[in-house]
């Protein structure tokens, strides 16, 4: 179809067609006007033989005049005519255009304002660009950081790419990436930087994404065939460009922002569940502290012979310490100390057996018996490798029996002579092996001698720098206040163990139970 | 029924680009009409009763506020789908276009696409 219509501009509405059909009546009213057809437009109605002359436009014959020789001149002013209507049409279409364009962008500046994900983003830019400039293949590019290569994430039709991303600075893609200068290449097998991966597209328009002189990575529109793209294209596809290089900065920042806010959240629930964590095993810890404490012997027996004085102080992981004292109608005092293994509940579990078993057996007067009992019995309740280090002694008529199963040894002080008597009975702890043996020991006691038991928390007491406290200074720290009462034994022992640690908290529980058999039994 | 589109601006090439623009639909069998002004709009309207107007809002003697309001709410011709097409950008412009009872706002520079979308829809055109 032609662009130019002449029925058109000599349509009745058209000012033109009253000014054309009054000169025509003035000139010559049998001149009449004719479409290619052959349609009748204008002047006389009747259809004369007589010559015609053609309303041309360009190459095309848009219709004709006929009359005689006036009809030349109306026919090269209806020409004159097609030819303003067709300039007036071209400016029309360039007005058009640029109206297309600046809705265009308006329209994309909403939808970006609205976008958060990348690929969106480089996707709708695309299309906007392609709907503008003739393309095609297009991609949008990113520049990866660590290692400068460059990423497509979004595309359509042909690429410049061949299968491996390509870097910065290579290849005409990379070059443009490195200079961040927006380029047309008509041809590109004539550009120096082609390779032959590049070899199905013939055009490319290319504008890099830039935020504040940084270059986020490249907006290229490819085509199959040569064409020749414009500067004002380039204008165009530039300020797209930079939209989307912003928007993608924007979309950066809000995946950034909102990965950060995911890990704050997941931190916080990892805090708060180590909080509760800690929470349970305080308040386990405690209960284990608290079942622990009270298997111990609300009072001290206090008998007319011995003078007793007895310490504990728990590891904040109790750690199974346990001390009791039965005073027999007959005048006999048996006492036991004792060593869980283990620490905190199950430690606290073993103590509650050792106590019953004590509380059942304790009044047999034969040690050895009691603790082959006591070993089966808590061999038989398969506490899952617990076992308990005992020793227990029986003093009277000034004659002491001990047994020991896994404990550090009994420590007598001889008032007499005053030295130290080491008395170490070995047997294996009470649950460890079924049918365990044990024997017992008997020393003789004299007034003012002095019997320390002991579990293994003092002598393996670490100070601040590592070192043990170890039994030689344990025996030592016995000797220098053995010959004072129970109770400043106990104070001597304590402030022994206090400066040795040297502010390190104790690993384990440190017990004391100190036998001063009077002046007179 | 041949269908009609009146095009009403006070400004010569803003009524040639619209015809321009819509220039396609004539060889579909669409008669594009023009006015110039308020009152010949009136005219054409009542005479022609086409099926789509877009008008000029501010034009003399007659503005495109007025001319809405007679044909919508006193000629009694509210089938007529009018467009007011305007510079004028104010929410309240854009406020008082629909109380007079414009069925659609659009604002100038307008996007030829969707103009020409608009018209076909209307038109039931595809």
């Amino acid at each position: 179809m032609a662009r130019i219509k002449l029925k058109n501009i000599l349509s009745k509405k058209k000012e033109a067609f009253v000014l054309i059909e009054n000169l025509l009546n003035a000139v010559d009213p049998s001149i009449r006007v004719e479409d290619n057809e052959g349609k009748y437009l204008l002047g006389s109605i009747e259809k004369s033989e007589e010559f015609w002359y053609p309303i041309e436009f360009e190459d095309e014959v848009l219709g004709r005049v006929i009359g005689g020789e006036k009809a030349d001149d109306v026919a090269k002013l209806l020409t004159h005519l097609a030819n303003k209507e067709d300039e007036k049409k071209t400016l029309g279409s360039e007005v058009l255009s640029l109206y297309r364009e600046i809705n265009l962008i308006y329209n994309f500046s909403e939808k970006l304002a609205a976008a958060l994900d990348i690929n969106n983003v480089a996707e709708m830019a695309l299309e906007e660009a392609h709907q503008l400039i003739q393309a095609t293949g297009g991609s949008v590019l990113l520049i990866n950081d660590k290692d400068q290569t460059l990423e497509t994430i979004a595309s359509f039709g042909q690429t410049m790419q061949s299968q491996t991303n390509m870097k910065v600075g290579e290849g005409i893609i990379g070059n443009i990436a490195a200079s961040g200068n927006a380029e047309i290449i008509n041809d590109i097998t004539a550009d120096e930087r082609y390779t032959k991966a590049n070899n199905s597209v013939s055009s490319l328009i290319c504008a890099p994404l830039k935020v504040k002189q940084k270059v986020l990575g490249i907006m290229a529109l490819v085509n199959e065939t040569t064409v020749v793209y414009t500067a004002g294209e380039l204008k165009l596809l530039v300020t797209l460009a930079l939209q989307t290089a912003s928007a993608i900065e924007s979309a950066m920042l809000h995946k950034k922002t909102v990965q950060e806010a995911k890990q704050r959240e997941r931190e916080k629930a990892r805090i708060a569940l180590l909080e509760a964590e800690n929470k349970r095993k305080t308040e386990e810890l405690e209960e284990a502290r608290k079942l622990q404490l009270s298997m111990l012997p609300k009072v001290i027996p206090k008998l007319t012979n011995i003078e007793i004085a007895v310490h504990m102080k728990t590891a904040t992981e109790v750690g199974g310490d346990y001390y009791d004292f039965h005073a027999g109608e007959d005048g006999a005092l048996t006492a036991v100390i004792g060593d869980a293994t283990g620490h905190g509940l199950k430690a606290g579990t073993m103590v509650t057996a050792a106590k019953s078993l004590f509380s059942a057996l304790g009044q047999n007067p034969d040690i050895d018996a009691i603790f082959g009992q006591m070993n089966e019995s808590i061999k038989a309740m398969k506490l899952q490798l617990l076992a308990m280090c005992v020793t227990m002694l029986k003093i009277k008529d000034g004659k002491m029996r001990l047994s020991s199963a896994g404990i550090p040894p009994v420590l007598v002080y001889r008032s007499s002579s005053q030295k130290l008597e080491e008395i170490d009975v070995h047997g294996l702890p009470l649950g460890a092996m079924k049918g365990s043996y044990y024997h017992e020991e008997e020393v003789n006691l004299e007034p003012g001698d002095t019997v320390l038991l002991m579990s293994d928390g003092f002598p393996e007491l670490m100070n601040d720098e590592e070192e043990m406290l170890d039994y030689a200074r344990a025996y030592k720290a016995f000797k220098e206040a053995a010959a004072k009462s129970p109770k400043e034994i106990i104070s001597h022992l304590v402030e022994t163990a206090k400066d040795w640690a040297n502010g390190r908290p104790q690993d384990d529980d440190i017990t004391f139970v100190v036998l001063k058999v009077k002046e007179t039994l | 029924m041949e269908q009609k589109i009146l095009i009403v601006d006070d400004e010569a090439h803003i009524r040639g680009l619209i015809e321009q623009t819509l220039e396609d639909l004539e060889d579909e069998g669409v008669e594009l009409l023009t006015a110039s002004n308020g009152e010949e709009a009136l005219d054409t309207i009542q005479e022609e009763k086409p099926n789509l107007v877009f008008l000029d809002v501010m034009m003399p003697k007659l503005s495109g506020f007025d001319v809405c309001n007679s044909v919508k709410n006193h000629l009694g011709l509210k089938d007529i789908y009018i467009i007011l097409l305007t510079a004028k950008g104010q929410e309240y412009d854009k406020q008082k276009g629909y109380e007079v009872g414009a069925d659609l706002y659009m604002t100038k520079p307008f996007d030829p696409d969707e103009i020409l979308d608009k018209a076909k829809d209307i038109l039931g055109m595809d």
